[in-house]
């Protein structure tokens, strides 16, 4: 067996029952034969346990994600598709590697993965199994990427992880709120969602804006805030928690829902927010940001950002007109996810938004 | 109905509630690197291929823009040519962003004394400023020779190109300048090129660039030491027997005959690589994690080192120059028989040191330093060498004496950190053998560290001075140098010879005599 670059390598003889004493043999195999046979030099890396609930409708899009979350994060990989295998199948494993060629050149580095499969009926023996392949002394990062994390085989492996990335964009429209009272529960610095790691770009840039000391008292007269986003459907969670996130920095109470938005209290009146779908996309981005403040401190400004553009751009059209292109901090998804799992404290600022989004979104549902 | 938890911010606070510390990306200013010395080998080989790196991984703003300055005389497409190819070497590829990286790249030529060139610099800035939207904000880098710092001080300061900051370093535009090591060649010269930066430039705006501090492993040797509970309560006099440092090159002075004739490596390297090394690892905890702590703690360590007078010289330094030998399977000339070398020189290509950082924590710790051209092989590592155990339990079943446990923090190349500890042979007879723990970049990140200069040219963007030396550095460490170099003005040590591909004149090795150990093979 050959290494090559960028290459999830199975191991010949395909899918097996499982047997962890095997599946090590076989790791151990695959190294001694790729290293005798490899022209150049390999080298097996690991940070992490990474254990990977794979939601089967999502499974092929998202394993590129997970190839280059080991690029940036080498990794022992454990995807795992419950449900998947024939029925009767019980729980089978086959290995591979995922190997990178160094930007610098000289070689490969590789992490190992097991893959799992399951039927529906052995979804239990799961956790036993990853317990017993995890490197002891390496973390255990566990990657929700499966639209359910109550499932008992899920919890209990969410048992084990030293650290949970779970992700409110792939929670079922309206379960949102189910994902962040599960970080409230279990603490933010153990669990991250990872809809809040995309929104930094976003926070970053509003931030800057009002760094400008002449548009920081706007702060205090802010009368309309618009977020306006892609894609079908109820706002996604990533606008609530954007718009939750402006409510607990700034300090405003939520008032109800009115016929242009919700009604927001701010020390200095009334705030309406409206959340607008904009464009006719079917991904669910969140694209502009349009901000009024009133006197005695006026501004009028609009954030613009489309999809995995590098820039965004600022209109202020009061109090006096300019326009720039200032950097985006756009990240694809895998290197979100390495991010959050190199982040390691808690996220007081991502709990109060989380908080705050959730009532604004009640409100949204009241009649 | 009220928002649980929400951070009332009161309305009469000036500080931005939006602006929240889990916002740690940092987002470079729109600005102009203005490079003097745009033909030469750093530009060349490190700069500009560190710009188009970070320009490939969004690190730059968009509107940034290079400007190269330079006696030869070039068109701009002429200069965005050479400068691909430059990239390339470098081992990037330069397609498909370098067409919109060389977009952004300028050339104008000039000498540094002509005080209209640099008028001219200046109209063709104001106009890239205006076309690109930078708000004037300007980085000079001088990658020259160090004699054309002043004359290119003098005219930035002439035509006005910098902007002096007064108080908010921070309020644009800004203009900061990098300065290549080595500043100045002694003390004097030093205070003296320091002086003239400061009629143009406020301190908060030098950026003093020593590439060693930009490299991540070295950075590591804080968090090694600070960011880990174990080692710390053991970085002292009572566990740590003596601290060696190593720079070694296997290059020979290369195009630099000129300049090194003029430096050796008590001034090539030891007077800053090799300092700067030392201050890492003897300084103290700084308060917090920027730019004044760190620095302030450097200093602390520089004014502590021990001055050595004369008779300490003669005694704890050995210099030497390389004589002909062998390297890597191939011959190579003496030091004296390399191009454009005075055939009889005294310059120093190797220099060994014993040296002491006279406080609470080093006191009687002996800090042995090395460095030295046409070495075996190019290798910088600190060895901190610890205390044998008080009592030796095992002599009694043969293990007379036991290999001092060794932590090894290996600065390039194989980027990493070992740990050496005594171990039981396997088998039915008491025997201990040295074994190793070992941690490697590559293996544990998958990766290399980026390249030092990618690193500190995008913290001179965003104002951050922590890894670039400050004046007070600077001068205390020339203040120690230049005690050595004048007492081997009398001749004592005398200068030795190597031959090339050793690891130097066994004299060296006489240093550590009576230490109880010797150099660490590298």
């Amino acid at each position: 067996m050959s290494l090559s670059e960028r290459h999830v390598q199975d191991a010949p003889d395909g899918a097996r029952p499982f047997d962890a004493i095997a599946i090590e043999g076989e790791l151990r195999n695959m190294w001694s034969a790729s290293s005798s046979k490899s022209s150049g030099a390999i080298y097996r890396a690991a940070l992490a346990n990474l254990v990977v609930p794979l939601d089967p409708s999502l499974a092929s899009r998202l394993m590129p994600v997970l190839i280059e979350v080991t690029r940036r994060h080498p990794s022992r990989l454990f995807p795992i598709g419950a449900g998947g295998a024939s029925r009767g199948a019980r729980l089978e494993a086959r290995i591979g590697a995922i190997c990178h060629r160094r930007e610098t050149g000289g070689g490969l580095v590789c992490s190992e993965q097991v893959i799992l499969d399951s039927d529906v009926g052995s979804t239990g023996l799961i956790p036993s199994a990853i317990r017993s392949l995890v490197i002891g002394d390496l973390p255990t990062v566990h990657l929700n990427l499966h639209s359910r994390f109550d499932l008992p085989w899920i919890s209990e492996l969410m048992d084990m992880a030293d650290l949970i990335l779970v992700d409110s964009c792939l929670a079922a429209p309206g379960a949102e709120p189910e994902v962040w009272r599960f970080v409230g529960r279990e603490g933010s610095r153990r669990v991250h969602d990872l809809t809040w790691a995309r929104l930094t770009p976003w926070r970053t840039i509003l931030a800057e804006v009002f760094d400008e000391k002449m548009y920081l008292p706007s702060l205090r007269t802010v009368r309309r805030v618009e977020i306006g986003f892609t894609g079908p459907g109820n706002p996604p969670p990533q606008v609530w928690l954007l718009a939750g996130w402006l409510v607990s920095r700034l300090g405003w109470n939520v008032d109800g829902g009115g016929r242009d938005g919700l009604v927001l209290r701010s020390d200095a009146g009334t705030v309406t927010l409206a959340l607008q779908r904009i464009g006719k996309g079917e991904e669910r981005w969140l694209e502009r940001i349009h901000i009024e403040a009133g006197a005695p401190h006026p501004l009028d400004v609009e954030i613009l950002h489309r999809g995995r553009e590098r820039t965004a751009r600022v209109d202020v059209r009061v109090p006096a007109p300019s326009s720039s292109d200032v950097p985006f901090g756009y990240r694809e998804f895998a290197a979100c996810i390495v991010g959050e799992i190199q982040r390691h404290a808690p996220n007081r600022s991502m709990e109060e938004a989380a908080r705050a989004a959730e009532d604004l979104i009640q409100s949204w549902r009241k009649p | 109905m009220t928002a649980r938890g929400a951070v009332a911010a009161p309305p009469e606070t000036r500080a931005n509630p939006l602006r929240e510390e889990s916002v740690t990306l940092r987002a470079a200013d729109p600005c102009t690197f203005v490079v003097f010395g745009a033909t030469g080998d750093l530009t060349h080989r490190k700069l500009i291929p560190a710009l188009f790196r970070l320009s490939k991984q969004k690190l730059l703003h968009p509107r940034t823009a290079v400007v190269g300055f330079a006696r030869r005389e070039l068109t701009t497409e002429a200069f965005r040519e050479e400068m691909r190819r430059a990239v390339e070497d470098s081992g990037s590829s330069a397609s498909p962003e370098w067409e919109r990286f060389a977009e952004t790249l300028h050339y104008t030529s000039g000498v540094f004394e002509d005080h209209g060139a640099f008028r001219t610099l200046g109209r063709l800035l104001g106009e890239i400023e205006e076309k690109r939207g930078i708000p004037g904000n300007r980085i000079f880098y001088c990658a020259t020779p160090p004699g054309a710092y002043e004359a290119l001080i003098r005219n930035i300061g002439a035509a006005g190109l910098a902007r002096r900051a007064i108080r908010d370093e921070r309020s644009v535009p800004w203009s900061r300048v990098i300065i290549e090591k080595p500043f100045g060649h002694d003390l004097p010269s030093a205070r003296e090129l320091n002086a003239l930066v400061h009629t143009v430039f406020a301190e908060r705006q030098i950026f003093r660039i020593d590439h060693y501090l930009g490299k991540e492993t070295v950075q590591n040797i804080l968090v090694f030491r600070l960011g880990n509970g174990i080692f710390e309560p053991l970085w002292n006099n009572r566990y740590v027997e003596q601290v060696q440092i190593t720079v070694a090159e296997s290059v020979g002075v290369e195009q630099r005959a000129a300049y090194f004739e003029t430096a050796g490596v008590s001034r090539d390297i030891f007077q800053n690589h090799m300092m700067q090394l030392l201050t890492l690892t003897a300084m103290e905890p700084p308060a917090r994690f920027e730019a004044d702590s760190v620095r302030d703690e450097k200093a602390k360590v520089l004014r502590t080192l021990h001055p050595m007078t004369p008779e300490e010289v003669a005694r704890d330094t050995v210099r030497a120059q390389y004589a002909g030998g062998a390297l890597g399977g191939a011959p190579v000339p003496a030091y004296v028989g390399e191009p454009g070398v005075n055939p009889r020189s005294q310059v120093e290509t190797y220099l060994a040191a014993r040296v002491h950082v006279d406080n609470w924590r080093w006191s009687g710790v002996p800090f042995f330093l090395r460095t030295g051209k046409r070495l075996p092989k190019r290798a910088t590592e600190i060895a901190i060498v610890f205390r044998q155990p008080p009592f030796s339990l095992f002599r009694s079943a043969g293990c007379e004496t036991l290999e001092a446990n060794v932590l090894r923090l290996r600065i390039q190349p194989d980027e990493g950190i070992s740990l050496s500890f005594g171990s039981k042979s396997p088998g039915q007879v008491l025997h201990i053998d040295p074994v190793q723990m070992d941690f490697y970049y590559l293996t544990s990140f998958g990766q290399d560290p980026p390249e030092a200069y990618e690193r500190l040219l995008l913290d001179c963007n965003l104002g951050d001075s922590t890894l670039f030396a400050r004046r007070d550095e600077v001068e205390l460490a020339w203040e120690f140098v230049d005690r050595i170099v004048e007492a081997w003005k009398d001749q004592s040590p005398p200068l030795l010879t190597y031959p090339a591909g050793t690891w130097g004149p066994p004299e060296a090795d006489e240093l550590l005599h009576g230490s109880g150990t010797h150099w660490y093979r590298l």
